[in-house]
């Protein structure tokens, strides 16, 4: 139905042009009287007689002007607040209704939360390095074949990787190691999920230690690499009460004798996995 | 009649319309000058009541507006009929006859009981 839509509109209007709307209505009226005024004198009556007649015959102004207001504009507050009243005495009237159409809002809007925090977390913000717009996950891209859209690589070819990309950048490669046992003094006690990284990893990322030191050269001088493990920051605060202490012991991981290293930074990647 | 400005609403309207498209532009005097006469003492309102009718059809783009003179010389509002307003009137009259129509039928009915 046009007519309601285009009244609805020029119902938000007139509440932004309400002075000159009202003053339009006063003359109007005014002329209306002044014209009944005219009448009743020529019939015979005087003027106070004639403006009182014309008066009961138009009805109130101020009453007719708070009328009109009331037609033109949107409705007032208080008739808003009256049907948010009304609407929330019909939810209690039918308990089933809206503790279904409640539980679905819920649900609607959780997931969205979920999905969106999940994406903003994985996808949107930043990865705290220095320069995530930077860092790509090669993958392979064929569809047939044995290793199809992996992304793994044997050690040999992740070398003849470093040494072609070498004029145009570093390549590190990473692991990601499930839970593994974890304890101090050769004696697991608990199991922790780690990442196997090559020696760039750190100064690739450009990831700083808040105590001690990252990953070096040196590190990486023996296949298989040295067993050298540096602790998250979340990991050395829960586990450590980040007592700086922990440096250099030697610590069990995946039945591994390790040498602790330091603990990079409050925001340092999780897994380079997340980027692309 | 318990609520007489509930059932005006819709019946003026009509009038209006009905009154624009028979005579023409009018300004708001006119408008309740020509109602009052039709309808003589059966509807007994106050002459005011047809700016609150004209607004509302105004809104509804039913009819049109325009400042103009009026015949002893005063700035005043004309008020037209639109097409849209034409078309609500034939739609409006047809719905109507069909309605008295049937209360009509439905009153007799029961007096020849």
């Amino acid at each position: 139905m046009f007519s309601s839509f285009h009244r609805t509109l020029a119902r938000i209007r007139a509440v932004f042009h309400s002075n000159d709307l009202d003053r339009d209505l006063v003359l109007e009226l005014e002329s209306h009287i002044q014209i009944l005024v005219e009448q009743h004198i020529r019939k015979g009556a005087s003027r106070e007689e004639a403006q009182r007649l014309a008066r009961i015959e138009l009805g109130g102004i101020a009453q007719l002007r708070e009328a009109h207001r009331e037609v033109r504009a949107l409705p007032l507050p208080d008739a808003v607040l009256q049907d948010i009243r009304f609407a929330f005495r019909m939810l209690r009237k039918s308990p089933g209704f809206t503790t279904v159409a409640v539980f679905t809002l819920a649900l609607g809007i959780g997931a969205n939360t979920a999905i969106f925090s999940l994406l903003h977390a994985s996808l949107w913000s930043p990865l705290p390095v220095s320069d995530p717009k930077e860092i790509f996950h090669l993958m392979r891209s064929s569809s047939e074949g044995d290793f199809a859209g992996e992304s793994s690589y044997s050690y040999p070819l992740f070398q003849q990787f470093s040494k072609t990309a070498a004029p145009f950048g570093e390549v590190f490669a990473t692991e990601v190691v499930g839970p593994r046992k974890f304890g101090l003094n050769g004696v697991s006690d608990q199991r922790i999920a780690g990442e196997a990284v090559s020696d760039n990893f750190f100064s690739v990322l450009n990831v700083g230690p808040i105590v001690g030191r990252v990953l070096e050269p040196q590190d990486d001088n023996v296949l298989g690499g040295n067993h050298v493990a540096v602790l998250s920051y979340a990991f050395w605060k829960r586990r450590f009460q980040s007592n700086a202490s922990v440096l250099g012991r030697r610590i069990l991981y995946d039945e591994t004798p390790y040498k602790s290293s330091a603990s990079p930074g409050p925001d340092s990647p999780g897994s380079i996995r997340r980027c692309q | 009649m318990e609520n007489k400005t509930e059932i005006l609403r819709g019946t003026l309207d009509l009038m209006v319309l009905q009154a624009l498209e028979a005579m023409g532009p009018l300004h708001g005097y006119g408008i309740a000058q020509r109602i009052e006469q039709i309808s003589g003492e059966s509807l007994k309102m106050n002459q005011g009541t047809v700016y609150l009718c004209l607004v509302r059809l105004l809104q509804k783009r039913w009819i049109k507006a325009e400042w103009g003179t009026s015949e002893n010389n005063r700035k005043a509002r004309f008020y037209s009929i639109s097409k849209a307003g034409q078309k609500q009137l034939i739609e409006e009259t047809e719905n109507w006859q069909r309605v008295s129509g049937t209360i009509g039928r439905l009153l007799r009915l029961n007096e020849t009981r």
